[in-house]
């Protein structure tokens, strides 16, 4: 048996069919570990590569400084050892002693400084950590952040994959080969990058909690997310990420597969421009939201993989109250639209990015749209030129995904709300209202929950009577795996780690 | 019909038209072709007929059959009351067919006839002035046609925009280098002839040689290309419309119509399959009568 393992990955897997046929289920354990992602990784570099798709590969080679535990939504220790906070605006970290680089170097407090402000530096991930004023080396196991104003979240912040700690050394000695070859001192090693097509890494048995489970991991890319569903009926793969609505009763039903479906922290929405007309009328932007079946939209496009939205953040993320569901009435919206002037409705458009299912949201919205009267174009763009134009304000209205990566009310409305994020920082309905503003403010300084909660909960009342966005559904986050994986643990963020599962022959 | 021939013979103008009945009369008798054509016939008068309903029903049919959804209906297989089954949306994919016909068939003949009329031009002069013009003229083209049509077709939509003109305009000039070069072939050998020179002769312009002398004589390659040509537009626009550039929603363009729905290919097979037999026995039929039409025209296998 042990010599077919080693023979590779093909012969493995046909003995793996072959000892599940003989049912042998004894606690034999396969060395690699194969999943199958949409996308490629944009950056292996952690401080460039915030995209979910590269978040997945690197959380596996980069720790940071704490970690969120995925099951009990708690801060948990990683680099750091132990925290403390010092003053309302800064925190004192010890680090774990005898960390280990991938290269064998140890790491230590200048590396988290060196990290931390590297973050800050990198524009692609900066807005996680910009709070941060400066990083002082206290000892070479103790590092103060001294933050620039009390910043509520600031330690969710700094549990976010993007603000992993890197090797100062390396990335000194050559950023662009550490970018090629990155090193981390997370529970596996980078081992190579096809581009397009696959990332194998290795465990490191240095790796501060042990070993990993599984000796090797080789993340496969899959565009297609049929595909993805075939290569895990197949065995081609051992686990599949984001399995397509209309594929997860196919998995369900599979008595060889599991699926594992979480809400996520993300919310879908489309965003109204307020500085374009119509959409500066408070009515037709209610009219809009009054005209949209969220619950239609989740049984059937979705598959009920959802739940309908009622604010810009979702349930599990802190500072969420429901300002009650949003209604279903499009006579309703009839009359606002006719109130405000456009009883024959108008023409407008919305933008999304060449997403499926996205697109597919889109339609829907564009024939709702259409039974109050407003005709809406649905223009599909490549997804670089989509950010680009709306970050610009060239939009109607826009389709957009948001994850509150950090767990915490603040990154979202912070983003989306704040009139000084207009644009390329997330507010692309171009809302600018002080109320709003003091709100956010106010939830962001105080380090007192009671006195935060209030204030997000006033803050969705008001953003649901100011409509600027049409927030559509929470999506659930759906993996799929086969029976013999074990110890898989879903990550809200999609940030997926895997250096406990396991893989049954 | 010997009437007929003879009648030909003496009038002077009838020569042309003889060149077309005799085609006609030995394209008849390809069974094949024939079935093409009429399958191409019944397409335009199916596209004609819903550009008519809808300047007349104000698109009402269309908003209330083509394009309204019915979620809750969504991917129902085909049945008596939808033949073809409904969509992804709900909607009867049975009007979507119908009313996408003239996405493809319109829009690949027009992109064909503009290229037609820009390589065709491009062509004669090339080929009737040779030397420099002809070099100039022909190197663009070998440099146009060293780029794969597709690749080019993107690429202008990419950097002018997705619209259905932009797309018109794409595969248009994707098109141009190929009439260029069966247009100038025939002219080539064409313009050497008495009858030309009688025309030279007697004064006539260039153009007027070029249009009168020389284009009617080599009409034969240009015709069978374009039918062949519009296939290839339609499959071309079919494709870049799949890659999702050109045609937005809702519009039922086939091409687009199976790029939405080869996600629920395992589940609902009609969805995906249907549009793709539409443009598999568009272009199908397209390529019979392009090959029929170059035997009936092709002199050698007269009788």
């Amino acid at each position: 048996m042990k010599n077919v393992v080693k023979k590779g990955l093909a012969l493995s897997m046909t003995a793996a069919m072959l000892c599940s046929m003989s049912v042998s289920a004894e606690g034999e354990y396969k060395d690699t570990l194969v999943w199958g992602q949409g996308a490629d990784v944009t950056s292996m570099d952690p401080h460039q590569g915030k995209e979910t798709p590269a978040v997945e590969v690197t959380d596996q080679i980069f720790d940071t400084l704490l970690v969120v535990n995925p099951e009990t939504n708690e801060l948990e220790p990683q680099i750091a050892e132990s925290w403390e906070q010092t003053s309302d605006t800064s925190y004192t970290f010890k680090i774990r002693q005898g960390i280990k680089f991938h290269d064998g170097s140890e790491l230590t407090a200048e590396d988290v400084k060196f990290s931390l402000e590297r973050a800050i530096n990198s524009p692609a991930v900066s807005y996680v950590i910009d709070f941060v004023d400066t990083v002082e080396v206290v000892d070479p196991y103790t590092v103060t952040v001294n933050l620039k104003a009390p910043y509520a979240p600031a330690l969710r912040n700094l549990s976010v994959p993007f603000t992993a700690i890197v090797p100062k050394a390396v990335v000194e000695a050559d950023e662009e080969a550490f970018r090629l070859h990155p090193i981390g001192s997370g529970p596996y090693k980078f081992v190579e990058w096809k581009q397009g097509d696959s990332v194998t890494l290795e465990g490191f048995d240095e790796y501060y909690a042990g070993a990993p489970a599984t000796k090797n991991l080789i993340m496969r890319v899959i565009p297609e997310a049929a595909q993805r569903t075939i290569a895990l009926e197949t065995g081609e793969i051992d686990l599949a990420y984001d399995i397509l609505p209309n594929d997860i009763a196919r998995v369900e039903e599979n008595e060889d597969l599991t699926l594992y479906d979480v809400p996520s922290l993300t919310c879908n929405y489309f965003s109204m421009n307020m500085n374009k007309e119509p959409f500066n009328i408070p009515e037709v932007r209610e009219a809009i939201n009054l005209a949209i079946d969220r619950q239609l939209i989740i049984d059937t496009i979705v598959s009920g993989a959802g739940q309908p939205a009622d604010a810009i953040i979702a349930p599990a993320v802190f500072g969420y109250t429901s300002p009650g569901a949003y209604e279903y009435d499009p006579e309703k919206a009839r009359e606002l639209l006719a109130e405000a002037g456009y009883e024959n409705g108008f023409e407008t458009s919305i933008w999304v990015n060449d997403n499926q299912a996205r697109i597919e949201v889109c339609q829907t919205i564009q024939a709702m749209l259409m039974d109050i009267g407003i005709t809406c174009n649905v223009e599909v763009m490549e997804f670089g030129s989509f950010i680009q134009s709306t970050s610009n304000g060239e939009h109607d209205m826009g389709y957009f995904g948001w994850t509150t990566s950090t767990t915490d009310a603040d990154y979202t409305y912070y983003s989306l709300e704040h009139s000084s994020q207009q644009g390329a920082a997330g507010n692309r309905s171009f809302i600018n209202d002080p109320e709003v503003d003091a709100l956010i403010e106010k939830g962001r300084q105080s380090t007192d929950e009671a006195t935060r909660m209030e204030a997000y909960s006033e803050l969705a009342v008001k953003l649901k009577e100011i409509n600027n966005n049409a927030p559509i559904y929470y999506s659930n986050i759906t993996a799929g795996a086969s029976n013999k994986v074990e110890n898989f643990v879903m990550d809200a963020n999609g940030y997926h780690k895997l250096d406990k599962v396991k893989v049954l022959e | 019909m010997k009437k007929l021939k003879s009648e030909q013979m003496v009038a002077d103008a009838g020569r042309q038209r003889s060149l077309w009945e005799e085609t006609w009369r030995r394209f008849k008798k390809n069974k094949l072709a024939m079935a093409g054509m009429i399958f191409m016939l019944i397409l335009v008068v199916l596209a004609v007929a819903t550009l008519i309903i809808d300047l007349v029903t104000n698109k009402s049919i269309y908003n209330t059959y083509v394009i309204k959804q019915d979620l809750r209906g969504r991917l129902q297989p085909p049945s008596l009351a939808h033949p073809f089954g409904l969509d992804e949306f709900g909607r009867d994919m049975l009007f979507r067919m119908i009313w996408g016909i003239r996405y493809s068939l319109f829009m690949g003949t027009i992109a064909i006839a503009i290229s037609c009329l820009v390589g065709g031009f491009l062509g004669a002069i090339a080929g009737y002035y040779g030397g420099i013009v002809d070099n100039v003229i022909m190197r663009i083209m070998d440099v146009l046609l060293a780029i794969p049509s597709m690749l080019l077709a993107i690429a202008i939509v990419a950097a002018m925009g997705s619209s259905i003109t932009n797309l018109l305009i794409a595969i248009a000039i994707a098109y141009i280098p190929t009439f260029a070069r069966t247009v100038r072939a025939p002219i080539l050998t064409i313009k050497d002839q008495e009858f030309v020179e009688a025309g030279k002769a007697v004064g006539a312009s260039d153009l007027r040689i070029i249009f009168k002398y020389i284009i009617p004589n080599s009409m034969a390659p240009i015709i069978v290309q374009a039918t062949l040509g519009v296939a290839g537009a339609i499959l071309s626009i079919a494709g870049l419309s799949f890659l999702g550039l050109g045609i937005q929603p809702p519009i039922p363009e086939w091409g687009a119509m199976l790029s939405n729905a080869r996600t629920y290919i395992r589940d609902s097979w009609h969805i995906t399959v249907i549009p793709g037999l539409g443009i598999m026995l568009t272009i199908l039929a397209l390529n019979v009568i392009g090959d029929g039409l170059r035997d009936a025209l092709d002199p050698k296998l007269k009788n």
